[in-house]
């Protein structure tokens, strides 16, 4: 077992990461070892990376101990850029996490700057005065490449400046340039947000917190008002929007709606974020009170102009979509859908759900069946075909009794069989053979026989897939 | 005098006479309606079965924009009532043209499966019509009903919850039919193995199977759905027993004939004490 991470004090004793656990403890017999779980370490960072969208929505992972935020434009908000990186280390601190900041005009100064000791904030154009001093691996290369410019005497990121770029290129590839011209701002470099980009954002700080739902319900009302004015000048609505509340002690909770509609309207907003606010119950723990409220729209859509006929036929219309958004944010998005032809003639993918909240209609390509024929398929389809036993007359006909769910029945008519193949590109199907069948009682069923005598290994099995009227 | 004239003369009469106008199939009036005082209380639309023995008893079809419960005991017999039901929501369809909202509980889905469109369409209900809804518990089901009540792009609601949940008690049912009420929209609630219990509903049915009626060239087999639907609760007074076929050809109910040619079955022995006697009905008054 070695070590993986340290903290200052283990530091300051000589430790190093990658050394053995026994010979550590044999130096130092009281250190104090937690077993690495990178998982956890994964889920703890990404949640301090959504609390880190406080300061800027345009937050990245950096490997897997550190996040790189761009703060174009947002750092006015906080003070000016030194005031912001004191106080993300400031409340990093209070929650417990020891952290380090730089700010710098570049993704990689910035990263240099932080983890190698350089300062909060390096000014504009200071880049190759602050990379200087500092180390390769300060420049994100593979250690190979380092272990071989350190053999060569280049120890310092100075020196790699001052050797001639030609035969560096030539000797390390592309990547090992491609690195420092980043550092130095001469290569763009982008960070990709840890999550999606919303399209327009607005929010409220409070220096007293706020912990009550009706204040919660206020502030959202009042930021949708601003936002509504927004989506209005765009001529666009809202999709997906998202309601942030960030916890004085850190702990960020979210809740999303979708609708299917562009929306625009405040009122419908709150209402609709009332309705998940009551499905969330008592999972909304506001503990200390939030001190930043922020309800982003991730997705927009063109208002299509509303067109009211003389019938009024659109207020139901839009009464109907504003009740499937309420449905869709009640109980969960795929618990409201419409059926949808599919186009397979096996049962089971022969008709689709589609989300009803997504605006495609769909398309209305039912069969009908010719009036002088017999209704050849159940209203209701098991969720998954049911295993019956049977006894038949004949191998190849219907049962004239089955068991299904301990319960025995008594055939007095079948109807059969309609023979359906699975796709010839599907390898698990097996043909099957339908028979509607009619109880004593004249309640009816859909049974078939799966797998063909002598041709299947196994002996043929029968299932009771779906209930007729 | 021409057929037309003859029947409005006979409807005025009727309507003079206090009695339903509702008309037999040859045009005759049929004589034991309701009372037309009892039918102008439930003032609204109504949907026929287009069983005038049926319609009668209803004041002339199923008031639109009230609360209609319909039942099975057991859990086999949710095709029956599915079919029963979806029957009638063809008919509103027809009458209205808007989306159906179709609530399913978990429980009952999990029992007797998910409604199957390729099924729909063929029984001659859209299934473009219907907003499928799944609910983890029976209050939530309860709550999308009265949303869908609410809603006034919709022609109907229908929710099929399993059993007697304590949700829906006497208090929850009278909500659902006031707000049915207001709203116009109807409300079918549908109760997978439930018990007749006291309930706000304007009518409410048993629904059982029955042999499938024969078709054209489909004497043998398994042809035309048929209902046993016993009005065991009506506003309007009169109830009864009725055995109903699906013409899916017509998108109506007729009397099943399939008396005849089909062996009745025995009366099950599950039947409860309080059931109305099976009997013979009779779609049409004999002549003279």
């Amino acid at each position: 077992m070695r070590l993986v991470a340290l903290n200052a004090p283990a530091r300051q004793c000589g430790f190093q990461p990658g050394q053995a656990l026994a010979e550590a403890r044999a130096i130092l017999p009281s250190l104090e070892a937690i077993e690495y779980d990178s998982r956890a370490d994964a889920v703890f960072l990404s949640e301090i990376a959504g609390w880190a969208d406080r300061f800027t929505p345009l937050v990245g992972l950096d490997g897997d101990d550190g996040l790189m935020l761009d703060i174009t434009g947002c750092a006015h908000l906080f003070g000016g850029e030194a005031r912001l990186a004191e106080d993300v280390t400031s409340r990093l601190r209070q929650q417990g996490i020891a952290a380090r900041a730089a700010i710098a005009d570049t993704p990689g100064t910035a990263y240099a700057a932080a983890r190698f000791g350089g300062p909060a904030v390096v000014p504009p154009g200071a880049e190759p005065k602050i990379l200087k001093a500092l180390p390769l691996l300060a420049l994100r290369i593979p250690p190979a490449i380092v272990e071989t410019l350190e053999r060569l005497g280049i120890k310092r990121i100075g020196n790699l400046l001052d050797t001639p770029r030609q035969p560096l290129a030539a000797r390390f590839g592309p990547a090992l340039l491609q690195r420092l011209d980043q550092a130095l701002g001469v290569e763009e470099e982008a960070i990709s947000p840890a999550r999606p980009m919303p399209e327009l954002v607005a929010e409220r700080r409070f220096a007293e917190p706020i912990s009550l739902l009706s204040d919660i319900s206020a502030v959202l009302r009042s930021l949708a008002v601003t936002l509504a004015r927004r989506l209005d000048e765009r001529g666009v609505g809202g999709r997906r929007f998202e309601l942030s509340l960030y916890r004085v002690d850190g702990v960020v909770s979210r809740a999303e709606i979708g609708s299917g509609r562009p929306l625009r309207d405040p009122r419908l907003v709150g209402e609709l974020f009332n309705e998940r606010f009551a499905a969330l119950g008592d999972e909304l723990d506001a503990g200390f009170g939030f001190d930043l409220v922020r309800l982003s729209i991730l997705a927009t859509d063109d208002t299509k102009p509303a067109q009211i006929d003389l019938a009024g036929e659109t207020d139901g219309e839009a009464d109907l979509g504003r009740l499937i958004d309420r449905i869709g944010v009640r109980l969960g998005q795929a618990s409201i859908v419409r059926l949808e032809a599919g186009d397979s003639h096996v049962p089971e993918r022969s008709g689709k759900a589609i989300p009803a909240v997504a605006d495609e209609r769909p398309s209305p390509d039912w069969l009908p069946i010719a009036a002088d024929e017999p209704i050849d398929r159940p209203l209701r389809l098991l969720a998954r075909p049911e295993p019956v036993e049977t006894l038949a007359e004949i191998p190849e006909g219907p049962p004239i009794r089955f068991r299904w769910r301990h319960a025995s029945f008594k055939v007095a008519r079948a109807e059969g069989p309609e023979r359906i193949a699975a796709e010839w590109w599907r390898e698990d199907g097996l043909t099957r053979d339908y028979f509607r069948v009619e109880d004593r009682f004249g309640q009816r069923f859909w049974l078939f026989r799966e797998g063909l005598y002598g041709r299947d290994p196994a002996l043929p099995r029968w299932f009771l897939q779906g209930l007729f009227a | 005098m021409p057929q037309a004239d003859l029947t409005a003369l006979r409807r005025d009469i009727a309507i003079i006479e206090g009695r339903s106008p509702i008309l037999e199939g040859d045009g005759r009036l049929a004589d034991d309606g309701v009372s037309l005082a009892a039918v102008d209380r439930e003032e609204g639309a109504r949907v026929p079965f287009g069983v005038a023995a049926l319609d009668r008893k209803l004041g002339g079809g199923l008031p639109l924009g009230a609360l209609h419960e319909f039942r099975c005991e057991e859990t086999r017999a949710t095709g029956s009532l599915t079919g029963f039901a979806a029957g009638i929501l063809a008919g509103i369809v027809a009458a209205k043209r808007r989306p159906i909202l179709w609530i399913e509980e978990e429980m009952a889905l999990s029992e007797a499966g998910l409604p199957f469109g390729p099924g729909f369409a063929r029984f001659g209900l859209d299934p473009a019509k219907l907003l499928i809804v799944r609910a983890r518990r029976p209050e939530e089901a309860l709550w999308a009903f009265e949303e869908g009540l609410r809603c006034t792009g919709l022609a109907a609601v229908l929710a099929v919850i399993r059993g007697a949940p304590k949700a829906l008690d006497l208090t929850a049912s009278r909500r659902l039919a006031l707000r049915a009420g207001t709203g116009g929209v109807t409300g079918l609630l549908l109760r997978q193995a439930g018990t007749p219990e006291p309930g706000a509903a304007s009518t409410r049915w048993r629904i059982s199977s029955l042999p499938a009626g024969t078709m054209d060239g489909f004497a043998e087999g398994v042809g035309r759905p048929a209902f046993r639907a016993e009005l065991e609760k009506n506003r309007l007074g009169p109830v009864g027993s009725f055995d109903l076929e699906w013409h899916h050809d017509r998108g109506s109910f007729a009397t099943a004939a399939a008396a005849d040619s089909v062996a009745r079955p025995a009366i099950p022995s599950y039947r409860p004490a309080d059931a109305p006697p099976v009997r013979e009905v009779v779609a049409f008054r004999k002549a003279g």
